[in-house]
């Protein structure tokens, strides 16, 4: 039932698109964040499950069971920045921030969300096929 | 059924549409993911001739027989989005053109059936 299959895959590529988008939308929330030297702030990414590569060899159902990615935190070496009149700023005027590329997280969320829709476009391809799969013999 | 070379091949067709659409959905699920190869699939279709000493059978001599893989494609290692949705829809619709011509070949069956 290799539809079944394709339609499992797309679905599985549009939870992992939608993982990169919310991590892209937490690191943006906490770009900026003024940090506490002895706690750092984590920025976070995306983990992908090594049985991502076997997914040509997987069932539906084994594909739908499966954890494609988790969200991990990873540390990022802040940023120092010159703000002498910032209350936190330390006794050299320097106030610690996150490292997070705003950008990168902005592209990040862009290519997401159109990959999203591209896994979205084979899903839905998939389903026409099996519409039409299930006309066969219809001949009137 | 089986005696039918020409649903045989049809259905070869259609397992090999269905496997492309599935190379491009492998590919799709893959973007953005660093470790992942992309995919390529090829197949290898047998046509068999049987020898048969009975005169009178019915049955098609030529029966048709396919295995395909998967593999790592070779020539890239990044995924083209616009490319792998556009190979899904050229199956697709390659799909489509395959059922339309099985269900003409059912259609004539039924027709030798039931005549007009």
């Amino acid at each position: 039932m290799e539809l079944g299959e394709v339609k499992a895959i797309a679905a599985m590529g549009m939870e992992l698109q939608r993982l990169r988008l919310k991590v892209a939308g937490l690191n943006i929330a906490n770009a900026g964040n003024k940090v506490d030297p002895s706690s750092p702030l984590h920025a976070y990414s995306v983990s992908f499950s090594e049985q991502l590569g076997q997914l040509h060899q997987m069932s539906a159902t084994e594909i739908a069971s499966l954890k494609g990615a988790v969200i991990q935190e990873q540390a990022i070496a802040p940023k120092r920045l010159y703000s002498p009149e910032d209350p936190a700023a330390d006794h050299q005027g320097y106030v610690l921030k996150t490292g997070i590329d705003t950008t990168k997280e902005m592209i990040d969320s862009v290519e997401a969300t159109r990959a999203y829709e591209a896994n979205l476009r084979i899903f839905n391809s998939a389903l026409s096929l099996e519409k039409s799969a299930l006309q066969i013999g219809n001949t009137n | 059924m089986d005696n039918d070379i020409t649903l045989a091949l049809l259905k070869v067709g259609l397992s090999i549409e269905t496997l492309k659409h599935k190379t491009a959905a492998l590919n799709v699920a893959g973007y953005g993911n660093p470790d992942f190869r992309p995919q390529d699939v090829s197949f290898d279709i047998v046509l068999k001739k049987t020898l048969t000493n009975d005169a009178d059978s019915q049955a098609s001599p030529v029966s048709v027989e396919m295995s395909s893989n998967f593999t790592d494609r070779s020539d890239t290692d990044s995924v083209d989005l616009d490319t792998e949705v556009m190979n899904a829809l050229n199956a697709e619709q390659r799909y489509k053109a395959l059922l339309q011509m099985t269900n003409k070949r059912i259609g004539m069956m039924k027709l030798a059936i039931k005549g007009s």
